[in-house]
Parts: structure tokens; C-alpha cells; sequence
């Protein structure tokens, strides 16, 4: 009992140490030989750890032919290995008390398990042997074209507005492959052919396209030793690994486009082109639409939806876009018995105001205030952490970003935001999407 | 120099060989298990009896703080539903401060701050947390309960309660509290428009004042804080909460069935069932079975790995999910177990529980299986412990419940002794599957198959409420009865072959109500082949307008038009002949007598009518008055919509003609009410109305 009292006052000191220092999110990289590249978290604070692979691919490196094969290759990546059996995968894991999961976006697939520490060794395996002989064979291949069969009704065909992704980015996108969305179609999923998933997997699921990191409770000289044991002998990729050169062009005038669905709300979403991630006028237009609709008192909310009752929901977010150009989008839907045009108005109107008149220095300290918070609450936990670290890293091969991010929207101004505001909200800068009910169909 | 060169090179040639000669097929073994460190928590109690515990937490700059009252609040059945209206009203501003200042007030810090019936939680960073106390306490202490905010939230209690009445999952949890605990016990307690109707704002007040009260509440404080600010801090913004005397009440006995009852909720349209095996258990939190019973649990169904997901979707394929849970509560706990299943493998998927129920009980289940589940709950248990809040709730926990001091402390120990046999005692104390609700919503049609499960050999039926109603199929129907002869007398009903036959025109003025807008609805028929229907809506003129004249019709719709569409023109052409009912046969309309059943209490004659066009429809004539109550129609696609007919009144002009006034229209988008404001018969109709 006494141990435990002292250990506990302990722990109670060596928090109170950390607390002087300033809260940095220290890590050490590195690149092993044949191209892998390696970031280590280290942090005692709870006996897990997180290891995660992020491949540098995503639906933007598909055959227009062969939409939503980055997604489906995901699924395929569980089927088991050659020393993991059919169906495996998950309930190794899980028996030795971890949890895991995976997700495709445009730019990169990203696999993660968090483990009890104890289990850091048996996670790398399983990376590993998912990166050196993941087994595809036509069995996995026809159980997960069902799976994700049943994904796309339940997430997107059966969902209110599951659609309005897709017609958004089909509309925003004519030349850039990010025109359709990793979801794809189950169409071409079926006509692919097992050489395709072969060459895909050769291709893209290489070390020198990968990026792993591994962090929480680690000795990072014991995880070293690991990762060059399993990865270190991995053959670097021989493909040249393509990346979409598509150049997109600007969209010059107003684009409209009408789809229907079923819903009873029509929705009007606005979509501008503008910088792709990470450089500076796309976090002074993140702060843009948190101005206009973070918050119970954000513009939107309490203009359109709390006094003139114009719309049930409104939004406004930048879409985490790697390659140019990016997309920010508004949206509103419609209040019963309002008509979509007349909501749109009200949109258009909050967004003429933050065009032409300049915004006032307590609203600005209000976004701020909203921006730090945001931020810190990015790095609650060991496993956002080390995604934020893979996608610096896999982006901007800037992984310290993670501890500078915040300087990068301390610099803007409230005379930026105009200023953004003005060059990006343009008319001839947008698409207008009409979301609506089946009802209003014409044919 | 050459040799240390040559070893260079030995060693390069080492590590590759190394790489190359690894074999992959050996799983790493893991390391010795790690110390799981669970921190404790400080706490302290200001003289207005409010318990304060404080974990510190200094990873970030942010703090929180929660709120939970211990209370057993007395809830008036005719009142249910007010629970959901506190927590919005509380933060929806204060005596001191409008709404509007009060979010703008909690944005100017990037804070979040939300309440609910049981409690109140903020968040911000560390430096914010002055100004967050400060609308916090007074949100607590000065919240100013506007009629028009619970007006605006009563709306949307009606909305999603109309949305889930056909809602199967809602039906479910309905109808397993009415049964599990009664309807006098607060648990079984059910919420409908009636009872959210009466809902004053002065019971949400008197609520407030009641329950919101330092004595019966603990607060968390969780974060970059220490136990000396945090005294002084909630000291300054919660001394201030006066205590009070709040009253508390003993919840009634609850009997668990004695035997395995059926109990059928009908759901029209259903093409999936909800299966709900379920009785209330004695399982309190922090006693020894609880871990052991959780253990039970996850071989039986707690997660993907558990047996009812293996049997019921990996071996069978019948459903994308089955599980169980055993809920542990102070008062009465709760066994589930749960699956949605395809209507033809309802008593398939049933038997299989049953059987995996028994099995537990029967069969001790293998030592690794149970291994691998310690693991898992081991690992999360671990996991958890990365959000300080959740040492803030174990000392909660501890402290609510009277448990053992060391509870959280030894629960892995605990869990690590949980053996074979623990599991097989446990099931046979808590697994009962001869005395258990079996409770399925689905389609009247799987009812009957479900009997052998019955110790009484009886399905029960319930509505949607909780409340019993006739079996809907039970009566069999008179030789001499045919679908022609129950609509003949429908005929006589509704005035009479010769006044149908004489219809020429009929116009139909409604009105509908749409979340507080008033929709007219013009309908004008004349017979045998014309048709308007027109929607306006008041500010936006004319939404929707269709008119069809003889072969072709057109569509508008926020001023883009359309021909109707081929398939669609054969329905509008029917609905323009006013003599329709006289010959079906013109339709390709073939019928057959399904039965009797109830229809809101009154026993209907069941017909059913295909089209060779592909749709259905179905439809009650009420025996007494042979008038029709209830259409259930599927058109080609599978799309489904009842409508209820009521108030049958003469039309003007109609030579006794009769029509329902009251017309109610369910489908997947929910409940439309339509009310017939004029009908009149015989009335000329310019042809130029239908181009």
C-alpha cells in the first residue's frame, strides 16, 4: 500500500515537471534504406502503442475506368497474409487486446492498431506482413466485393444526402482525378481483374511509398531493432509510383448543377476552388468558415438558422485536399417551406459581407480563441497524434509541423481573411450544387 | 585497414542475409504485461454538499468540468418527455444574459458547454476557465426558461417521434421497457405526442429547481489544473449553489417472467425483424458478478467475436450483426439478446439464439476462447485509461454505488481469475432462456411460426406503445364472403352504385400542415380521364402542379415542367376515373379475400388487389360500417405508403355520394395529415384547366 502511495506522488512530480516544459510533441525520423520512412513518439503516459502505416495513395492514383480501387484494395489488406489465415487479421488483434481500423482518402490509405504496449512487436509483424506478402487471392476478392457492396448502400445509397460528395467533387473536378470520390463505383470493382490488384499492390504498397510510425509507451532504441528486423529486409519498389499531373482548370464562370435524391430538405451547397492544404490562404480560409459557421453565435447559425429560420443546417469547411486546387464548401438546407433560392440568398448575402466590409476585432479574437482550441484538442490522444505526424510527414515531408501548425494561423489577420475573401469567394470561382427532393424532379 | 574494410563488408553481407533468412511465419511473443498505473483522485466537499474530484492531467492546456446528479427523479407518465427539454433549455440563456450573448460569450472562448437532465459539461483551455465557470455556474444557478425555446423543442420532440413510430429499433426499446418493467415502474415509462403535449414550462422549471442541487450532484474536474486551484476555483463559481431538501423515490418491485413468452409487435411494410430476447436481471454495478458476467458476455455476444455474431452472420448469412448485452443498474438490470434478421429466417434466427443461450449454459466453453477475451478486455481496459476523464469516473462510480474502494484497481486481477467454471455458474444464474421475453417486430406473417417458442403456445401482440392488441389475423372469414361482395356493400356505403355512377367531376380543396406551414392541396377530377392536382404553399405560390388529359399530362415543379412520364400516367388515369371501384378489371386488377383484421380497434375485412402493372395494394373495409379505413399500397418499385381514411361525410352535389374528410398518409418520410376543407361533385370544369 505504501508503494503504491509513493509511486503515485511519483507520477504526480514528474507530470508537474512536464507541465514547466513546454507541451511539444517530440519525435525522432529517419529513412531506412530501401525507402521506408520511420517516425517514433515516445510517450509513458498509458502502457498502449500505435502503430500505423500510411501509404502515399489514394483514389486520386486511380484509373478513371477503375474508380474506388484504393478503397477496395483497403478491404483486401485484412484478408490475411501468408502467415495470417483468412479472417485473422481482426481477431489477432483483438485476442491480444487491441483495436484497429483503416480508412482510403483521395491522397493516402492510412491501416493503424493501438496495442497494449506489451504487443508493439506483434503490430509491427502484422504491418509488415501486410507491406512484404498481403494475400490476394480470388476468394478475398469476391468476399470483399460483396463487403464493401453493402458499405456503399448502407454509408452513401441509403443515407440522406450520401450522394452530395460525389456530385461536388464531379462537378468541381474535370480534368483532376480527384472528380470522383474514393468510394468509387462498384462497377468497375467488379471488372477488375486479379493482375490489376497485383500490379496496384506491387506499385503502391512499397516501403519507399510508406510512411510508419510508431507511438506511446516505446523504448525507441528496442523498437529500432524491430523495425529493421521486419521492415529492413523488405525489397524497395521497382515501379515508378505515378502521381496525377492533371493541371484542373479554373473554373471561369458559375457552374450549376441539380441532382435528386431521396430527401424532404433541399440543400444548396457552394464549392470554391482555392489553395490546396498547408499553404498560407487556405488556413486564413479555414478561419473564414469557422467565421461563419463554428459555433452556436457563427454567422451563418445565427443569421439563417436562428433569425430568419432560412435553414435547418448550415457548414462551411475546407476539404483537406493535397494537390491543387483545394475545395472549401458551404452548405445550407433548406427550412420547410422555404424555398432553396430564397436560403441561398441569405448564404450569398453573409457571404458579400465578409467580401466587402472588414472584420471586427472581437469577432477575429473570437476566432482565434476557436482556432487555438481546436488545435490542442488534435493531439488529445496517442493515436491522433500519430496520424497528424504520418500525414505531415507524407504531404509536406514537414513532420514537425505538428508543433508549428498553430504559428501558421497566428499569422493571419483579420485583413487576410478580406483579403482571401475577396480572391477566392468569386462568382466566377464557384459551383453551385441543388440537392434536392425527387419530388422536384423534372425529366 | 583491409581487414577492417573486409568486415565492413561482412557485416553488410550479415544484415542482408539476416533480412533475407527472417522467418516470417514465427509470431513475435509479447513482452512481459505492463504495469497498468491507474491514477487516483483528489477530492473535496464544499460546505453546500457538491463532491468535487480532481484528476490532473497536464498532457494539454485544457480543463473540464462535469456535473452528474445522483438523483431518482419522480416522473409523471403523462408528462414523459421532459427529461429531453432540460438540458437544451438550461443552456439556451440566463436572467443576466440573453441566448444570443450567452453562445457568443461560450464561442469567444472556443468552449463547448451542453447540459441534459442529469448534469451539466464544459471544456475549454485552462486560461479560458474563468469565463467558462462564470456561464457555467449561471447557467446552473440563473437559467431563464423561455416559452418560446421549449415551443421550438417541442416541435422537434413531435417531429422525430412521428419519424419513429414505424422506426423498428424504437418499437423494439419501447415495447422491451413496458415489458421488462411495467408501466408503472420509471423505466418502462413511454413517450408519445399526448404525453409531450403536456409538458408545461413550469414542470421544466420546477424540475430545475428540484434536481439541480449541489447536495445530490458530483463534479469531475479533469486537466491541466491542480487540486489547490481547483478548490479555490469551484469554491468562487459553485459556494454560491444553494443546497435543498430533494425528494427521492422508491422504484416498485419488478417481476422477471417466470416462463418464455412471444411477444409480436406488428410492423407494415417490414422486410427485416427486429428480434429482442430480453427479461430484467438483478445485476448491481461494483458487485462480484459483474466482471464475471462481462466475461460471460463477450463469448456470448459482445462483439464480431462473439457466438451470436459467428452463428447468426458468419455461418448463416441471415443478418449483419447479432449481439448481447447485460445491462448493470442500481435499481433492475437488463439481458438482451439482439439481431435484425431477413423476414423468412425470423424463427431460424430465433432458435439460434435460443440455442446459444442454452449452450452457454450447458456447455463449458474452451479455455483458450476465454483467454483471448480477457485479452481484449484487458487491452481496452487499458486504452480507456488514455482519457483522464475516465479516472474521474471510476471515483464517481465508486462513490454513487458504494463500491469498493479498490474496485477499478483489482478489476483486471479480477478479470485475469474469471474461470471456466465462473463462466458456466454465471450463465446458469443469469442466462435464462425458459424464462424470457422473445420480443420481435417484423412482419404479422412470422408471427405464428414463432409459437413454438411460446411456454404458453400464444404469441402475444403489442403496439408500438407497449400496449396489448388483438392478434391482427385471427378471424377467419365467412364462405359467402368475397373481395366483389365486401365492395358492393363499400358501394352502398358511400351512397350507392347510381351515385358513383352518375360522378362527372369531384373537387377536393385540403390543407396539411407542414412544420407550421399551412399547404393547400386542389384536386379536380372529371371523369374518366382528367386530372389536376395543384400544392401551394403560402409566400412560394404554386410548388407542385400535375394535370393529365387523356393520354399525355404534364408535371411542374418550381417553375421547371415535364411531361409525366409513361409509367406514372396509368395511375393518374386511374385516380380520374371516378367509377373505378365499378371495374377493376379495366385496371388489370385481380383480387382475393386475405382475412379479417383490426384496424384502430375495428375488425376489417382484408382485400388485396394486383395490378398486372407490378404494384399492390391492400386494402380494410370495416365490417360494420363496409366503409374502406386503411390502403397499404407498394408500387413496382418496393416503395410502400398507408394511408388511413376517416370521417366519411356526403359531397355537395353528389346525390349522396360520400368521401373521407380525414386523410392520413404513412410513409418512410413519416406522417402527412391531410384535411378535406370542400369537396363538391358535379361541378363544371373548364377543359382548359387540364393542359
Amino acid at each position: 500500500m505504501k508503494r503504491i502511495i509513493l509511486s503515485m506522488s511519483l507520477l504526480a512530480s514528474a507530470t508537474i515537471g512536464a507541465t514547466a516544459q513546454e507541451r511539444k510533441i517530440n519525435f525522432t525520423e529517419y529513412d531506412l534504406p530501401n525507402g521506408l520512412h520511420v517516425i517514433l513518439h515516445e510517450d509513458h503516459t498509458t502502457p498502449i502503442v500505435n502503430v500505423s502505416v500510411m501509404y502515399h495513395v489514394g483514389s486520386k492514383n486511380e484509373d478513371p475506368k477503375r474508380t474506388g480501387f484504393a478503397h477496395f484494395f483497403e478491404h483486401l489488406m485484412f484478408e490475411g497474409t501468408e502467415n495470417i489465415g483468412r479472417g485473422e487479421y481482426f481477431k489477432m488483434i483483438q485476442a491480444n487486446g487491441g483495436v484497429l481500423n483503416a480508412n482510403t482518402s483521395q491522397d493516402r490509405t492510412y491501416y493503424f492498431e493501438t496495442m497494449p504496449s506489451n504487443q508493439e512487436e506483434l503490430a509491427l509483424w502484422m504491418e509488415a506482413e501486410r507491406m512484404v506478402h498481403a494475400k490476394i487471392d480470388s476468394t478475398g476478392i469476391e468476399t470483399q466485393r460483396k463487403v464493401v457492396k453493402e458499405e456503399k448502400k448502407q454509408s452513401y445509397d441509403n443515407r440522406p444526402y450520401g450522394h452530395l460528395m460525389e456530385v461536388v467533387f464531379q462537378n468541381a473536378y474535370t480534368k483532376h482525378p480527384y472528380n470522383w470520390m474514393p468510394i468509387g463505383s462498384a462497377q468497375y470493382i467488379d471488372q477488375a481483374g486479379y493482375g490489376e490488384f497485383m500490379d496496384f499492390y506491387k506499385t503502391f504498397y512499397v516501403p519507399n511509398n510508406a510512411v510508419l510510425v510508431v507511438a506511446g509507451d516505446i523504448k525507441p532504441e528496442q523498437t529500432k531493432k524491430w523495425i529493421e528486423k521486419y521492415y529492413g529486409g523488405i525489397a524497395k519498389g521497382t515501379k515508378a509510383i505515378p502521381r496525377p499531373t492533371e493541371v484542373e482548370p479554373a473554373i471561369g464562370q458559375e457552374k450549376v448543377a441539380y441532382y435528386y435524391d431521396n430527401v424532404q430538405l433541399p440543400a444548396v451547397i457552394i464549392a470554391y476552388h482555392i489553395p490546396k492544404i498547408g499553404s498560407d490562404d487556405a488556413y486564413a480560409l479555414e478561419m473564414l468558415n469557422k467565421l461563419l459557421s463554428n459555433g452556436s453565435s457563427s454567422r451563418f447559425q445565427k443569421e439563417i438558422v436562428d433569425k430568419q429560420q432560412k435553414a435547418v443546417g448550415v457548414g462551411a469547411f475546407n476539404f483537406p485536399l493535397e494537390d491543387n486546387p483545394g475545395l472549401s464548401m458551404m452548405f445550407g438546407i433548406a427550412n420547410m417551406g422555404v424555398d432553396y433560392k430564397d436560403m441561398q440568398k441569405s448564404m450569398d448575402a453573409e457571404i458579400e459581407k465578409v467580401r466587402t466590409q472588414p472584420i471586427g476585432a472581437e469577432e477575429f479574437k473570437k476566432l482565434q480563441n476557436q482556432v487555438e482550441n481546436d488545435f490542442v484538442n488534435s493531439n488529445s490522444k496517442i493515436a491522433g497524434i500519430a496520424e497528424n505526424l504520418a500525414t505531415n510527414y507524407a504531404y509536406f515531408k514537414n513532420t514537425n509541423l505538428v508543433n508549428t501548425e498553430l504559428a501558421k494561423y497566428q499569422k493571419v489577420t483579420a485583413a487576410d481573411l478580406t483579403r482571401v475573401a475577396k480572391k477566392y469567394l468569386n462568382k466566377d470561382n464557384r459551383l453551385i450544387v441543388y440537392y434536392l427532393p425527387k419530388s422536384m424532379e423534372k425529366k | 585497414m583491409k581487414k577492417i574494410t573486409l568486415s565492413i563488408a561482412a557485416l553488410a553481407l550479415f544484415s542482408a542475409s539476416f533480412a533475407q533468412n527472417l522467418d516470417r511465419s514465427i509470431r513475435p511473443k509479447p513482452g512481459p504485461a505492463p504495469e497498468i498505473k491507474l491514477g487516483d483522485a483528489q477530492s473535496f466537499t464544499l460546505p453546500n454538499g457538491l463532491k468535487v474530484f480532481v484528476v490532473e492531467n497536464h498532457k494539454l492546456p485544457t480543463v473540464s468540468y462535469s456535473i452528474q446528479l445522483n438523483i431518482d427523479p419522480l416522473e409523471d407518465p403523462a408528462k414523459s418527455g421532459l427529461g429531453d427539454f432540460i438540458g437544451s433549455l438550461i443552456t439556451a440563456g440566463t436572467k443576466t444574459m440573453p441566448k444570443e450573448k450567452f453562445d457568443e460569450a461560450t464561442d469567444m472562448i472556443g468552449a463547448t458547454l451542453q447540459a441534459s437532465s442529469g448534469g451539466i459539461f464544459g471544456n475549454s483551455m485552462t486560461k479560458h476557465q474563468d469565463v467558462l465557470l462564470k456561464l457555467m455556474s449561471d447557467a446552473l444557478m440563473n437559467a431563464d426558461f423561455q416559452q418560446s425555446e421549449l415551443d421550438k423543442l417541442k416541435k422537434q420532440a413531435l417531429a422525430g417521434l412521428e419519424q419513429a413510430k414505424n422506426e423498428p429499433d424504437q418499437m423494439l426499446e419501447n415495447v422491451t421497457n413496458v415489458l421488462n418493467y411495467g408501466k408503472a415502474h420509471p423505466y418502462g415509462i413511454v413517450t408519445t405526442e399526448k404525453t409531450v403535449g403536456n409538458v408545461t414550462l413550469a414542470d421544466c422549471k420546477s424540475y430545475y429547481t428540484t434536481y439541480f442541487r449541489p447536495n445530490v450532484a458530483y463534479m469531475a474536474v479533469v486537466g491541466d489544473i491542480t487540486l489547490k486551484e481547483a478548490q479555490t476555483l469551484v469554491t468562487k463559481y459553485f459556494g454560491k449553489w444553494e443546497k435543498a431538501t430533494v425528494p427521492s423515490i422508491t422504484y416498485p418491485k419488478v417481476a422477471a417472467p417466470t416462463k418464455t413468452t412471444v411477444d409480436f409487435v406488428p410492423r407494415d411494410n417490414a422486410v427485416q425483424s427486429v428480434v429482442g430476447v430480453t427479461y430484467p436481471i438483478d445485476l448491481k454495478p461494483g458487485t462480484p458478478d459483474v466482471i464475471k458476467v462481462r466475461m460471460l458476455n463477450e463469448i456470448l455476444g459482445g462483439s464480431g467475436t462473439g457466438r451470436l455474431f459467428l452463428n447468426l452472420r458468419e455461418k448463416h448469412g441471415w443478418t449483419y450483426g447479432a449481439y448481447s448485452s447485460f445491462k448493470n443498474d442500481k435499481e433492475v438490470g437488463e439481458f438482451q439478446a439482439y439481431a435484425k434478421a431477413r423476414n423468412v429466417v425470423t424463427d431460424s434466427s430465433v432458435n439460434e439464439i435460443m440455442e446459444e443461450m442454452k449452450r452457454i449454459r450447458n456447455e463449458k466453453v474452451d479455455a483458450a476462447t476465454l483467454q483471448d477475451m480477457k485479452n481484449y478486455v484487458t487491452g481496452t481496459f487499458a486504452i480507456g485509461l488514455e482519457s483522464p476523464q475516465t479516472i474521474a469516473q471510476y471515483a464517481i462510480n465508486i462513490e454513487r454505488y458504494k463500491m469498493p474502494k479498490d474496485y477499478y484497481k483489482n478489476y483486471l486481477k479480477n478479470v485475469a481469475a474469471v474461470s471456466v467454471d465462473d463462466i458456466q455458474s454465471t450463465a446458469k444464474k443469469y442466462v435464462n432462456p425458459d424464462a424470457a421475453h422473445i420480443l420481435v417486430v417484423g412482419d404479422k406473417a412470422e408471427a405464428d411460426k414463432l409459437k413454438r417458442f411460446a411456454a404458453d403456445g400464444v404469441v402475444h401482440y403489442y403496439d408500438n406503445y407497449g400496449n396489448t392488441v388483438e392478434a391482427p389475423v385471427v378471424k377467419a372469414v365467412a364462405a359467402d364472403v368475397t373481395p366483389q361482395s365486401v365492395i358492393a356493400k363499400y358501394i352502398d356505403a358511400i351512397g350507392g352504385k347510381a351515385a358513383m355512377e352518375g360522378l362527372k367531376s369531384l373537387v377536393t380543396e385540403g390543407a396539411a400542415e407542414a412544420q407550421g406551414q399551412q399547404i393547400k392541396i386542389v384536386q379536380k377530377v372529371v371523369s374518366p380521364d382528367k386530372y389536376l392536382m395543384s400544392v401551394v404553399v403560402p409566400g412560394m405560390g404554386e410548388v407542385q402542379k400535375i394535370t393529365v388529359s387523356g393520354t399525355s399530362g404534364k408535371m411542374s415543379s418550381m417553375g421547371q415542367s415535364q411531361d409525366v412520364p409513361a409509367d406514372m400516367l396509368g395511375s393518374f388515369l386511374e385516380q380520374a376515373d371516378l367509377q373505378a371501384d365499378l371495374h377493376p378489371e379495366k385496371y388489370g386488377i385481380k383480387m382475393s379475400m386475405k382475412g379479417v383484421e383490426k384496424v384502430e380497434g375495428a375488425d376489417c375485412y382484408v382485400v388485396e388487389k394486383v395490378s398486372d402493372k407490378g404494384s399492390k395494394s391492400v386494402s380494410y373495409y370495416d365490417q360494420k360500417t363496409n366503409l374502406l379505413l386503411k390502403e397499404v399500397k407498394t408500387d413496382a418499385s418496393g416503395t410502400t405508403q398507408t394511408t388511413l381514411f376517416s370521417d366519411y361525410k356526403a359531397v355537395t352535389g353528389g346525390n349522396g355520394y360520400k368521401a373521407p374528410y380525414g386523410i392520413k398518409i404513412q410513409s418512410a418520410q413519416g406522417t402527412q395529415e391531410l384535411k378535406v376543407v370542400k369537396m363538391e361533385a358535379n361541378k363544371t370544369v373548364s377543359d382548359s384547366e387540364f393542359k
